[in-house]
């Protein structure tokens, strides 16, 4: 029976569902289990391959089912078994709970999600899982599924620059372009560097990492991912839902108790002692950032997220956390205090949380508590974070040992903005509050700065978030800049490994974003360009779009400070979008990040200038291009991703492979082995 | 709205001017999934909201949210976007609430019945 996974969460009858013992009746009814986590086409299909959860040996994830007993009656005990033979949590019982309420919608009464936490095993190879659960009546029902260990060998051993013993990777560094396709590095490679009869005249500093590959970026659910399972892929081995990092989905509605999967920086951390670094130009509370160390089936808890940034800082090793988010770091009082202290604080209780005891007591997870008063920049200073809000205090914080970066209350600025503030050319920066925030090449020159001092090295995430950002607004300009300011903190990063040896560099992404284009170039100037605002298609895209030879090599001025004096050079490049929304295209940069057409002041609404479209962006001066998808945002793609990959171990990574196999080959990379003992 | 390292830091002219009828400049912000009831303006365009972006959000610390006066509020219409620079009147009212769109504001404006019709204008259809 094939089964179509269709909900957020799916949920799939056993095919491997046996149940004997004495009928209770006349009826033919039994147990049922309809989930047993982790998941496999064993379980959904009866399918032994492919093997859809894999892990290293000792890698430490949840074990989980939910079985639905007959009318009246409750489960009342459980086992689960690996290759038949019975297991038990670290935690023995205090690792396991049977749990009847909070679950979802829709389940009959009495069913059961029952749980056994962060189990692991060394044993290389296939293993089936096997889940016992007894009804009150004494009926059992048993279901079967499978995972793998794998098997990590010395093939990361760079011998011949570290001789017959070999060299491993110590510390890995990560950097995550959002939305970053092959198109978006083409483009920014165009803009930063140019062309000469057919030859780059320069390339980006990921362009001269040595070793390529292609990722393959299918979620658990989809073979469209967002940034959740897109991440966390890449740093657990193993396939998420959208929307959810680090768990397996589940039946309850508590969205920080889903089964659990070790991530890398807690797998190191806790066998090597290893340091963990998330930077990234995004709020810290999203998808990228939360997926490398935070364990949720709902990316938008930010309270929580946030505040097991600090309590879990014993399991994952973090030391370096930056980008913006400072509202959810921000105490908000209680409404019993008058007058309220206005902080600009998104904490709140209903995404804060409170793990369930078996996770505490099997993970040595922190309990958590209910707390948006909490400040929470105050209970990181005081485990001994240096605390940054601007560059300027970042260009301080040279001693620190650890370091809290928050640079704007959400997102920080785009790129453009951030540098046309420095050029004194912009107020974009002024306006939103925050003047002074760093660029990403500085924020990853101080990260690696506090990272380097752990004699046992580290793993960080470095993320280019707003090249997504400005992807789903179709705002071409604003993403290749963000790729530019991406490519220079890639460059800080490649001069590092130049002088730390055993430093790993790999530069992917999530996912690809809005499917862009480079159709060309403008054959007209700038001038000209700006001149045919408002007018038809027949003269703003038909007179414009140079194709084929018409467009020629766009020449774009680079300023000292790296990026370009302009993007609306005279016969620029021009970007077209396969997974676009509705929008008015104008070719032309806008002074502001989103691009919202400026009428004069207006005293009262217009209502006759009310776009029938839902798009609003040059309306009235653009001409309009149909999309491909509904609402006012372009979407993420299917495409697979270039990896590219540089320093000890680098070469792993070729050929064209699964998101969830860059976990496998990092370790590799970094000597683990099935013995689980590290080489130096 | 200024910002510290610590949070919001409102001048004294801001505090000074809740509860009292004032008129504000701005744009409507660009929702991807209009909320019933509530829009936010801003000192610049700001679009907001799609699947991948959750409360990762660029409006900045000086938004101020929009509340339609009551009687509009009651059958929750939804305010569609509208290009340009808008001036609107009426309360403002200043310190931190819980809104229907899970965030909490810190500068909030109860629009009067001119305003909100302005938004709105007559028979929109549904999105």
């Amino acid at each position: 029976m094939k089964m179509k996974p269709h909900l957020k969460t799916p949920v799939v009858l056993s095919l491997a569902t046996v149940w004997f013992g004495t009928l209770a009746g006349a009826g033919i009814a039994s147990p049922t289990v309809t989930r047993l986590t982790p998941p496999s086409e064993l379980f959904a299909t009866g399918n032994s391959a492919p093997v859809i959860a894999r892990f290293l040996p000792g890698q430490r994830f949840d074990l989980q089912a939910t079985v639905r007993p007959d009318s009246g009656k409750t489960i009342s005990e459980f086992q689960f078994y690996v290759d038949d033979v019975p297991v038990k949590s670290p935690a023995g019982a205090a690792g396991a709970s049977l749990v009847t309420s909070g679950l979802v919608a829709g389940l009959p009464a009495g069913t059961a999600v029952v749980s056994l936490r962060a189990f692991s095993t060394r044993r290389p190879g296939v293993h089936t899982l096997k889940v016992k659960a007894v009804q009150s009546d004494r009926q059992v029902v048993t279901a079967v599924g499978n995972f793998e260990v794998v098997v990590v060998d010395d093939r990361g051993c760079d011998r011949d620059r570290f001789g017959a013993k070999g060299g491993f990777a110590k510390n890995v560094i990560l950097f995550l372009g959002d939305g970053m396709g092959a198109a978006h590095r083409t483009a920014a490679r165009i803009m930063a560097k140019g062309y000469a009869q057919g030859k780059a005249k320069g390339r980006l500093a990921m362009d001269t990492f040595p070793f390529t590959g292609m990722v393959m970026t299918a979620s658990l659910n989809s073979i469209i991912t967002d940034s959740s399972p897109g991440m966390s892929n890449y740093v657990n081995g193993n396939k998420a839902a959208n929307n959810q990092e680090g768990v397996f989905p589940d039946d309850t509605q508590d969205p920080f108790d889903n089964p659990r999967i070790e991530y890398l920086a807690e797998y190191l951390h806790r066998t090597q002692g290893k340091s963990l670094g998330i930077v990234t130009t995004a709020d810290v509370f999203d998808a990228t950032p939360a997926a490398n160390a935070v364990h949720t089936s709902n990316r938008g808890n930010g309270t929580g997220i946030v505040d097991q940034f600090l309590d879990d800082r014993d399991l994952t090793g973090l030391t370096v956390l930056m980008g913006g988010g400072r509202k959810w770091f921000l105490p908000n009082a209680s409404n019993s205090i008058n007058p309220q202290p206005m902080t600009g604080s998104q904490r709140r209780s209903v995404n804060d949380y409170v793990l369930p005891d078996d996770i505490v007591k099997a993970w040595g997870a922190a309990k958590g508590k209910l707390d948006p008063e909490r400040n929470l920049i105050s209970d990181f200073q005081s485990e001994g974070f240096f605390y940054a809000p601007d560059n300027t205090a970042l260009s301080s914080a040279g001693s620190a040992r650890k370091l809290l970066g928050l640079f704007a209350f959400s997102n920080m600025n785009v790129a453009m903005d951030k540098i046309n503030g420095r050029r004194g050319v912009s107020t974009v920066v002024q306006d939103y509050g925050f003047p002074d925030q760093p660029m990403l090449d500085e924020m990853t020159s101080a990260a690696l700065k506090v990272l380097e001092k752990n004699p046992e090295g580290f793993v960080v995430t470095i993320e280019g978030a707003s090249i997504d950002k400005q992807s789903h607004l179709m705002d071409s300009d604003r993403w290749m800049l963000e790729t530019l300011e991406f490519d220079r903190a890639i460059q800080v990063a490649k001069d590092f490994a130049a002088t730390h040896p055993g430093t790993l560099i790999l530069v992917t992404a999530d996912h690809e974003c809005s499917g862009a284009a480079i159709i060309g170039a403008s054959r007209l100037t700038q001038a000209a360009l700006a001149a045919k605002a408002g007018q038809p298609q027949t003269e703003l895209r038909d007179k414009v779009v140079g194709t084929y030879e018409a467009a020629g090599f766009p020449r774009y001025e680079i300023q000292a400070d790296g990026y370009p004096s302009s993007t609306n050079p005279d016969y620029k490049m021009l970007i077209g979008y396969g997974a676009n929304a509705d929008r008015y295209e104008t070719w032309v940069s806008q002074p502001l990040p989103t691009q919202d057409s400026q009428q004069p002041f207006v005293g009262t609404y217009p209502l006759n200038s009310y776009p029938a479209n839902p798009s609003v962006r040059n309306s009235g001066i653009g001409f309009l291009v149909t999309g491909q998808v509904p609402g006012d945002q372009a979407v993420h793609t299917a495409s697979d991703i270039p990896l590219s990959a540089y320093g000890t171990g680098a070469s792993l990574f070729t050929g064209v492979m699964d998101n969830t196999d860059v976990f496998f080959k990092l370790v590799q990379a970094m000597g683990d082995d099935a013995r689980g003992y590290f080489r130096r | 709205m200024p910002v510290g390292p610590l949070g919001l830091e409102p001048s004294e002219k801001l505090l000074g001017m809740k509860g009292r009828r004032v008129r504000m400049v701005g744009y409507l912000v660009h929702q991807e999934e209009p909320v019933a009831g509530l829009s936010y303006l801003t000192p610049y365009p700001v679009a907001l909201g799609h699947e991948d972006e959750s409360l990762a959000d660029d409006l900045p610390p000086s938004t101020v949210f929009l509340h339609l006066s009551v009687g509009e509020m009651a059958s929750s219409p939804r305010v569609l976007h509208s290009a340009g620079l808008i001036r609107l009147t009426g309360q403002l009212a200043v310190g931190p609430q819980l809104e229907s769109d899970g965030r909490i504001s810190s500068v909030r404006l109860l629009l009067d019945p001119e305003s909100t019709t302005s938004l709105l204008g007559t028979e929109r259809p549904s999105p």
